[in-house]
């Protein structure tokens, strides 16, 4: 018999008895009749079934309606004070069973508590619009490279300004470039995020200073430029909220900025820390826009009428004309536009819709742990329901009665998840990033719809579990269970109580092998060679303000001397400095030139990422020089250049040569320099990101005015940075210093996301197998209560208590056995969805797989030995008297 | 014996059911059959059609019928047949609908037919 035949005898079942036992025959045989005309059309066939089942259930309450006698109209009051009746005997029930219900409650209380918080998180960061004016209506444009497999690169000013100037689709467009800033004056010298911004960017965004103005056109214009926009944070602290600011000069990297406005208090941004932003100045320098330096962040509002599709179009032909007006610096360069929306959750997207899968999986696992209760519970209940029958309690009042039990278990289960929730949503910023998109976790708030939702859950699951046993138990005939003393032949069926088992174990292995990739993935990141020795390392950054160390000889000359006092500093075994330090997110790239290597036109371009150092910083570091030598403090102006290259340079650059001695030069330069080492490849953009070619130059031939210095010493680094304040302040009291911090502070930050979801999805994956062996444990201890009698005749026929053991475990083994083999086949395909969370981890890795499948048979044998035990000691003579 | 003409105008199904019995006593199954195909309803919904049935019983439309073909041996089946109240019905509607027909040919929505 079909699924569909099936299901419409079970809605036939509706229909007043005597209709039934004249027509049901007829009825089905006709359905299915009908069901074979439509053989081959699933569409038609599936329309017709509902249609019959609405049919069969319309037919069956009219029926019943026309039938319907009469009765005393029922008064509020006594439905009313039945009901509270019923809902004080609910109560009671819990109470009189406080082991089981405490479990039931406890359960829901955390699938509730935990996918209230989570989802609160979700919903703020992924569902939530942007807080921004119309934000649909705002996109990022970018720079494509189909060759290179990057459709979302940053932007050359040059190719900024043509689009802004010549594009036809946007509204507004301003470009977003992140720098920092030192602040002297109205307190100590400090050095703040900053960014420079198109002058349209917060009429873009729709947001209004507080404060004053934003920028105009004119704020753009080189000479005019010096003026700013504070944040509403720096405002409040820096200046005391004084609205006076507005019109007033601060000094800004040792010139004087005009404060031109306030941003508002709510505004956020998905960098939350910029504390001044000022216009991007790019034109009227005395340089060219570059074409070939690529650093801008684009935004754009589409006009009215435009749509994405032909936003993305016209900016396609636009990328292409530039590339044929600029063959040299654009060639296979194009212009690409996303979604602001796409491009801000893309971090999190799969990381949060994982973890949500998680507490899903525990929810779902609680909501199995009430059914398995309340099926219990109506087993042992089925011998009251029948004597209450059999003294007069209608139906009705019986169902009453379940209905009341359910919601007051959902219920408790729900408020006690409120507690639950707002206790994760304390621990969570202990896991999660503290800025996801534009949203700081501490804005969020709990979301009521969620725990609306998670609260229906648990009362379906109530309703449906304790509800339908008790229609079964409230019609027997009332005689067989009274007599049968309330254990009827086997309680609860068989089937059910194997579904039960089964999706515990599927739904925890489930959980559990989302929980072991991610463990797996975890250990494989932090197993990453950094390529440096973090430890006893600190760092911090100064950089040299050029408006008060105009002569670049002499910013040179002072960097160096910070160099010296640093080494001099008691307790601090050696000192280097390199201009971006690994892992603090710092970058920059360009193009280089190497000497006899043929390029042929449709490579991608060569480039190296640059690094200015001093002879210090590779021992301080901890990284080896693999070949040839480090720099020298006579690696100077003097000197020959010369340049250290890393392991992925010489690999990629010179394959099947010794690159000492090979000469390469940047692009924009003619001046050649020469490798004289391998250096270890350092993982500068985190241990799970891959090494790209890099090259080290002496920072006395590259003279930077910013460096970030290393210091190796056992100190403790509270200690040692108040010295290194101190001898910064002796040198130059107005040099402010930043990101003074401990490298192994930066290596352990560098991997916190991955640690976060880490975390989370193991403790769920944990609580899972907690809840799910709570479940088997529950099914397996009433198996044995209703089956002690079928126990006591096994033994007295002679059965060893051994045996009886065996049976027992055999059972529990063989369901779980299903369970698992349900819940891996599941992973094997859901596992495949997370797998950009995976770090060099297969979604079906074996071990993994392995290891899951151990740990749960374990666990659920365990939870069916104390019950098996028990059966065990079953007297058999006790046994059988019961009964 | 009520007047046929309070039934008017038919339900299709009934009138279907009408029709199919006016050859004869059949039994619900084989008038199932019949319904299907005149192919006039698409859908025949089982627990509706037996409702429809059992209506008619009530009202006296149709009838039981005792009598069965020899070939028949299977107890269970139940034969039905038309009552003069159900002819008339049946016969009445038909008249009904007769003359809706006359009238969209007269408004020329109906081509009429060869030989009228």
């Amino acid at each position: 018999m079909s699924i569909f035949d099936r299901t419409y005898r079970w809605s036939l079942r509706a229909l007043p008895a005597d209709i039934r036992d004249d027509f049901a025959d007829d009825m089905l045989q006709l359905f299915r009749d009908e069901r074979r005309r439509r053989r081959g059309r699933p569409l038609a066939l599936a329309r017709y079934w509902l249609a019959a089942v609405v049919d069969a259930l319309v037919c069956a309450v009219d029926e019943r309606a026309a039938r319907r006698v009469p009765r005393a109209p029922v008064s509020w009051r006594s439905l009313m004070r039945a009901v509270m009746s019923d809902a004080r005997h609910g109560f009671r029930l819990l109470r009189r069973y406080p082991s089981s219900s405490i479990l039931a409650v406890a359960t829901l209380a955390i699938g509730i508590g935990a996918n209230t918080a989570i989802f609160s998180v979700v919903d703020a960061v992924l569902l939530r619009q942007l807080p921004y004016s119309d934000p649909d209506r705002i996109v990022m444009v970018w720079e494509k490279r189909p060759r290179e497999g990057a459709p979302q690169n940053v932007v050359s000013p040059a190719d900024y300004l043509d689009w802004r100037a010549r594009n036809t689709v946007f509204q507004q467009m301003a470009a977003y470039s992140e720098t920092s800033t030192s602040i002297v004056g109205d307190g100590d010298p400090v050095v703040v995020p900053a960014a420079g911004v198109g002058y349209q960017f917060f009429d873009l965004l729709g947001v209004r200073p507080e404060v004053g103005r934003s920028f105009t056109a004119d704020d753009e214009t080189f000479g005019r430029h010096r003026v700013a926009m504070l944040s509403h944070r720096i405002w409040l602290q820096r200046y005391g909220s004084d609205r006076s600011i507005v019109g007033r000069k601060i000094v800004l990297n040792g010139n004087p900025w005009e404060v031109i406005g306030v941003l508002p208090a709510d505004f956020q941004f998905i960098e939350a820390s910029i504390d001044v932003w000022s216009p991007l100045v790019l034109e009227g320098t005395g340089q060219p826009p570059s074409r070939t330096s690529h650093q801008l962040t684009v935004y754009a509002r589409l006009k009215p009428d435009v749509s994405f599709a032909q936003a993305l179009d016209s900016m396609d032909r636009l990328g292409q004309q530039l590339e044929l007006e600029h063959p040299d610096e654009s060639r296979g360069h194009g212009a690409n536009v996303t979604s602001m929306r796409d491009v801000y959750t893309k971090d999190f997207k799969t990381s949060l819709t994982v973890i949500f899968a998680a507490v899903g999986l525990v929810l779902l696992i609680g909501c199995v742990n009430v059914a398995n209760l309340l099926m219990a519970r109506a087993v042992s209940r089925r011998r009251e329901m029948a004597v209450r029958s059999a003294l007069g309690a209608t139906r009705v009042r019986l169902l009453t009665q379940s209905l009341v039990e359910s919601v007051a278990l959902a219920t408790v289960g729900g408020a006690l998840g409120v507690g639950v929730a707002v206790l994760v949503m304390r621990v969570l910023p202990l896991v999660l990033p503290a800025q996801m998109s534009v949203v700081e976790l501490t804005n969020v708030t709990l979301d009521l719809r969620v725990l609306l939702f998670a609260v229906t859950c648990a009362l379906l699951t109530g309703l449906l579990f304790g509800v339908l046993p008790a229609l079964r138990a409230s019609k027997p005939v009332v005689a067989d269970v009274i007599k049968e003393g309330g254990r009827g032949p086997g309680g609860v069926r068989r089937r059910s109580r194997i579904a039960l088992i089964v999706s515990e174990v599927a739904l925890a292995s489930l959980t559990l092998v989302g929980a072991g990739l991610v463990l797996r993935s975890f250990a494989a990141i932090s197993a990453q060679p950094l390529g440096v020795n973090p430890r006893d390392v600190f760092t911090f950054a100064v950089s040299m303000p050029v408006a008060r160390y105009p002569d670049p000889d002499a910013r040179v000359r002072a960097l160096a001397e910070l160099e010296q006092r640093m080494a001099a500093l008691p307790g601090v075994t050696s000192v280097g400095a390199i201009n971006l330090l690994p892992l603090s997110g710092g970058d920059s790239r360009q193009g280089v030139v190497i000497e006899n290597r043929e390029v042929k036109p449709d490579d991608p371009p060569t480039r190296m990422h640059p690094r200015f150092a001093t002879p210090g910083y590779f021992a301080t570091m901890g990284i080896q020089i693999v070949r040839g030598r480090a720099f020298t403090p006579q690696d100077d102006q003097s000197a020959q250049r010369v340049a250290v290259i890393n392991q992925t340079a010489a690999r990629r650059f010179w394959p099947n040569e010794d690159p000492i001695g090979k000469h390469v030069r940047f692009t924009a330069e003619e001046q050649w320099r020469t490798v004289v080492g391998i250096a270890a490849d350092v993982r500068h953009w985190g241990l799970s990101r891959p090494v790209n070619p890099m090259w080290y130059l002496p920072q006395a031939q590259m003279r930077g005015s910013f460096l970030t210095f290393v210091l190796k010493s056992r100190l403790d680094p509270s200690a040692l940075a108040k010295a290194v304040r101190a001898q910064v302040a002796a040198f130059d009291d107005k040099l402010p210093i930043s990101g003074a911090k401990t490298m192994d502070a930066l290596v352990s930050e560098s991997v916190r996301a991955q640690r976060a979801q880490t975390v989370l999805i193991a403790s769920f994956g944990v609580l899972a197998l907690l809840l799910a062996v709570i479940g088997i444990y529950g099914v397996m201890a009433q198996l044995v209560v209703v089956r002690v009698h079928e126990i006591g005749v096994r033994m007295t026929l002679g059965a060893r208590p051994r045996d009886v053991l065996r049976q027992l475990l055999l059972e529990g083994l063989w369901q779980t056995l299903a369970g698992l083999a349900l819940g891996l086949l599941a992973g094997a395909y859901l596992m495949k969805l997370g797998q950009d969370l995976l770090f060099e981890t297969k979604p079906r890795d074996p071990t993994t797989l392995a290891g899951v499948s151990i740990v749960l048979v374990i666990a659920a044998m365990a939870a069916c030995l104390i019950p098996a035990r028990r059966a065990m000691r079953v007297d058999p003579v006790v046994a059988l008297r019961e009964t | 014996m009520p007047d046929a003409r309070e039934f008017l105008p038919l339900k299709p199904l009934v009138f279907e059911i009408l029709l199919a019995l006016g050859e004869g006593e059949r039994h619900g199954w084989s008038l199932v059959r019949e319904v299907q195909a005149r192919g006039s309803d698409e859908r025949l919904l089982p627990a509706n059609f037996y409702r429809t049935l059992r209506a008619m019983l009530a009202d006296g439309l149709i009838a039981e019928s005792d009598r069965r073909p020899p070939a028949d041996t299977d107890e269970r089946r139940r034969y039905f047949r038309l009552t003069p109240l159900g002819r008339d019905a049946a016969r009445l509607e038909a008249r009904r609908l007769q003359e809706i027909v006359a009238d969209a040919r007269l408004r020329r929505l109906l081509k009429a037919k060869a030989g009228q």
